[in-house]
C-alpha cells in the first residue's frame, strides 16, 4: 500500500514536470524557402497578431500594480502596406486601419473620423507616405496625408460601382473595381479619370492591383484565375499562370506585389501560399503552405514589399541570410495574422548546389 | 502516510483543474459566423444549376463549367519544377489544406476547417459576401470596446466539435447522435446529415450545391421559419 502511494506519487511529480513549459534549450530550426541544403531565397522572419509580438514588455511591477496588461490585437488582416517605421493594416473585422509603429512598439486605429471616416475598405497603398484607402461603401479612394490626417479623395459613386483595391505609381493612381470589371487610371493631382481599362469579358471578378519598378500593373483577375500585366498607361500585355492546381497555377488568387526585380509574387488562398514569378512569368518558387505552423498561411489574402524596414527585422534572420527585402503577408484566420518573411542572400559556408 | 495522500489528492485536483481550463479555452476560442450569406435564391431545388453558385453564362466562363470556379481542375500534364527549388516532388499543390500533418491541427480545433475554407476563400467580405463576421479567441473586443458592437454581430461558430459532450456540458444544445435532423425526407441524426466528422461546419447549415436547399432562402438546409434550423440544434 505505502509503495503503490509512492509510485502514484513519483508519477503524478513527473507528470507535473513533463507538463511544465519549459524555454527550448536550442532555438528553433530557421525556416527557409527553398530548405537547405538548396541555396535558400527567404526566410520566415516573425509573426505578428498584437502588440506583444512587437516586444512591448511588461515590468513585473507595472503587472503586479495594473494587473496583466490585454494585447491588442489584429482581427481580420486582409490588405497590407508599409512605410518606414509603420506597417498598415486594412483589418476587415474592425472595417478600420491599424497602424503598427514598430519603433514605438505599438498599435492603433488609424483615425479616420470625419470626412475622412471609412465605410467599408477594401484595399491600402502607401505611396511617398500618403496613404490610399479604397473604399466600397463610399466608392472612392480616401487619401490620408504622412501624419495619417484625411488628405481628400478621389472618385465617386457616379464613376465607382465597388472599388477594392488600389495602386499609386508617381502621378498615376490605379483602381480596381469589382463590379464594374474595370482597371481605372486616375491623375493623382487632378483626380480625373485618365483611362478605363476592361471591355466587356476582359476581367471577371478583379480584386487586386498593383504596380511593378518599370511602371508596369498587375491585376489579379480572380475568376480567370490569371495575373494580368498592363503597360503603365493600360495596354495589356500579358497574363500570368492558368486554372488548376499544379505549381504555376491558381485557384482563389488574391493579392499581388512585385520586388525592385520585377519578380511577381501571388498568393492564393486555396493553395494557402505566395508563387514567385520571374518577368518572363516562369515560376522560381513558392513559399507558405497550410496550417498554423511558423511560416505556414491561413486563408492568406494581402501581400506587400517593404524595402524600409529591413534592418529593424534583420533581428529575426539567421545570423547567414542576408536581408535584402520584406514581405509581408496576411493571414484573414488562424493565429498567426501577419506573416513576415525576408527575402535575402545565403552569406554562410558554400552549400552543394553552389 | 496521510500527508502523501493529501498531496495525491491535491496533485490530482490541480490536475484536473488545469485540463479542465484547458478544455474551457479551446471551446471558448470557438469563431463566429456571420449570418449575412450568399444571395438568396429563388430557384427551385435539386440542382446547382441555376443557383447562386452555378456560374455558367458569364463571358469568362467559355467552357459552360459549373464545378470549376470552386474546384480546381487537375491538370496532368508535366510543368517544369521551379527554377528556384528543384528538390521538389510534387507537381500539384494542397487544396484548402486538406491534406495536413497530423501533428500541426490538433492545438487549433477552432478554427475553420478544409471544408470550410473553400467557402471562406471567396466568401472573404470583397469577392463574396462576408460569410464570417468575427475571427477567433473573442479577440477583437481587445483592442477597443467601442467595436463590440461591430464585431460580435450575429455570429455563429464553425469547425468546432459538436458532440454529446458538448450538449451535455453545454446543457441547451440537443444530442446530435440522437437528435433527428428533420431535414425534408431524412429519418437520420444531426450527427448523420448535418456534421462533418463530427464538426459543424458552414454546409451544416447552407447546401452549397443546392441539392435540398429551401427554395427562396440562402441555400438553408431547413426552411428557417419559426426557427426551426436554429431549434435542429438548440433546445430552447
Amino acid at each position: 500500500m505505502k509503495m503503490r502511494a509512492f509510485i502514484l506519487f513519483m508519477l503524478i511529480i513527473s507528470m507535473g514536470c513533463a507538463s511544465t513549459p519549459r524555454k527550448p534549450a536550442v532555438p528553433p530550426a530557421p525556416i527557409f524557402y527553398p530548405p537547405l541544403p538548396q541555396r535558400p531565397r527567404l526566410e520566415f522572419l516573425h509573426s505578428i497578431s498584437g502588440e506583444n509580438d512587437l516586444g512591448k514588455k511588461q515590468s513585473a511591477f507595472q503587472e503586479f500594480i495594473f494587473g496583466k496588461r490585454r494585447d491588442r490585437l489584429l482581427g481580420k488582416p486582409y490588405d497590407v502596406a508599409a512605410c518606414k517605421g509603420k506597417i498598415y493594416i486594412m483589418d476587415r473585422m474592425y472595417k478600420k486601419i491599424v497602424i503598427i509603429d514598430l519603433i514605438g512598439k505599438k498599435m492603433s486605429f488609424l483615425n479616420d473620423h470625419g470626412n475622412g471616416s471609412l465605410g467599408d475598405p477594401a484595399g491600402i497603398w502607401v505611396s511617398e507616405e500618403i496613404k490610399y484607402v479604397a473604399d466600397m461603401q463610399r466608392k472612392q479612394v480616401v487619401a490620408f496625408d504622412k501624419n495619417d490626417h484625411f488628405l481628400r479623395t478621389y472618385g465617386s459613386k457616379e464613376i465607382f460601382e465597388k472599388p477594392v483595391d488600389v495602386a499609386v505609381d508617381g502621378k498615376r493612381i490605379y483602381v480596381v473595381d469589382m463590379d464594374k470589371e474595370q482597371l481605372f487610371i486616375l491623375d493623382r493631382d487632378t483626380g480625373q479619370v485618365m483611362k478605363v481599362i476592361g471591355e466587356k469579358g476582359m476581367f471577371f471578378k478583379p480584386s487586386h492591383v498593383t504596380v511593378g519598378p518599370s511602371g508596369n500593373v498587375f491585376v489579379t483577375d480572380d475568376l480567370h484565375f490569371v495575373i494580368k500585366k498592363f503597360s503603365p498607361d493600360g495596354k495589356f500585355l500579358n497574363a500570368i499562370g492558368f486554372h488548376g492546381d499544379q505549381i504555376g497555377g491558381f485557384a482563389r488568387p488574391k493579392g499581388a506585389a512585385v520586388d525592385k526585380n520585377g519578380r511577381l509574387y501571388v498568393v492564393d488562398a486555396a493553395f494557402e501560399n505566395v508563387q514567385i514569378f520571374d518577368d518572363q512569368g516562369r515560376i522560381l518558387l513558392f513559399f507558405g503552405g497550410p496550417g498554423s505552423n511558423p511560416g505556414s498561411l491561413y486563408l492568406p489574402a494581402g501581400i506587400a514589399i517593404d524595402d524600409n524596414n529591413t534592418a529593424y527585422f534583420q533581428k529575426f534572420a539567421t545570423q547567414d541570410f542576408k536581408l535584402d527585402y520584406l514581405v509581408y503577408v496576411t493571414n484573414t484566420f488562424g493565429k498567426n495574422m501577419l506573416n513576415v518573411y525576408g527575402f535575402g542572400h545565403w552569406i554562410g559556408t558554400s552549400l552543394p548546389g553552389g | 502516510m496521510m500527508t502523501w495522500k493529501y498531496k495525491i489528492s491535491a496533485a490530482a485536483i490541480i490536475l484536473i483543474f488545469l485540463s479542465a481550463s484547458i478544455t474551457s479555452a479551446e471551446t471558448s476560442m470557438a469563431p463566429l459566423l456571420s449570418a449575412e450569406t450568399a444571395a438568396g435564391s429563388s430557384v427551385p431545388a435539386g440542382t446547382i444549376v441555376g443557383s447562386p453558385h452555378d456560374f455558367r453564362g458569364y463571358l469568362w466562363n467559355r467552357s459552360g463549367e459549373i464545378c470549376t470556379p470552386c474546384h480546381a481542375p487537375h491538370k496532368t500534364q508535366i510543368l517544369p519544377a521551379p527554377l528556384w527549388d528543384q528538390g521538389l516532388s510534387t507537381q500539384t499543390y494542397i487544396m484548402y489544406g486538406k491534406t495536413r500533418p497530423p501533428t500541426m491541427e490538433a492545438a487549433v480545433t477552432s478554427q475553420p476547417d478544409g471544408m470550410s475554407k473553400i467557402c471562406l476563400s471567396c466568401h472573404d467580405g470583397i469577392m463574396a459576401p462576408d460569410a464570417y463576421g468575427g475571427n477567433t479567441g473573442g479577440a477583437a473586443h481587445l483592442f477597443d470596446k467601442d467595436f463590440m458592437g461591430i464585431v460580435q454581430g450575429n455570429n455563429h461558430p464553425i469547425s468546432f466539435i459538436y458532440d454529446t459532450a458538448l450538449s451535455t456540458r453545454d446543457g441547451d444544445l440537443y444530442d446530435p447522435s440522437t437528435k433527428p435532423s428533420g431535414l425534408t425526407g431524412s429519418t437520420r441524426t444531426v450527427k448523420e446529415d448535418m456534421l462533418f466528422s463530427n464538426r459543424m461546419e458552414c454546409a451544416s447549415c447552407h447546401d452549397v450545391h443546392n441539392v435540398k436547399a429551401v427554395p427562396g432562402t440562402q441555400l438553408l438546409v431547413k426552411d428557417s421559419a419559426g426557427s426551426a434550423l436554429c431549434l435542429t440544434c438548440h433546445n430552447k
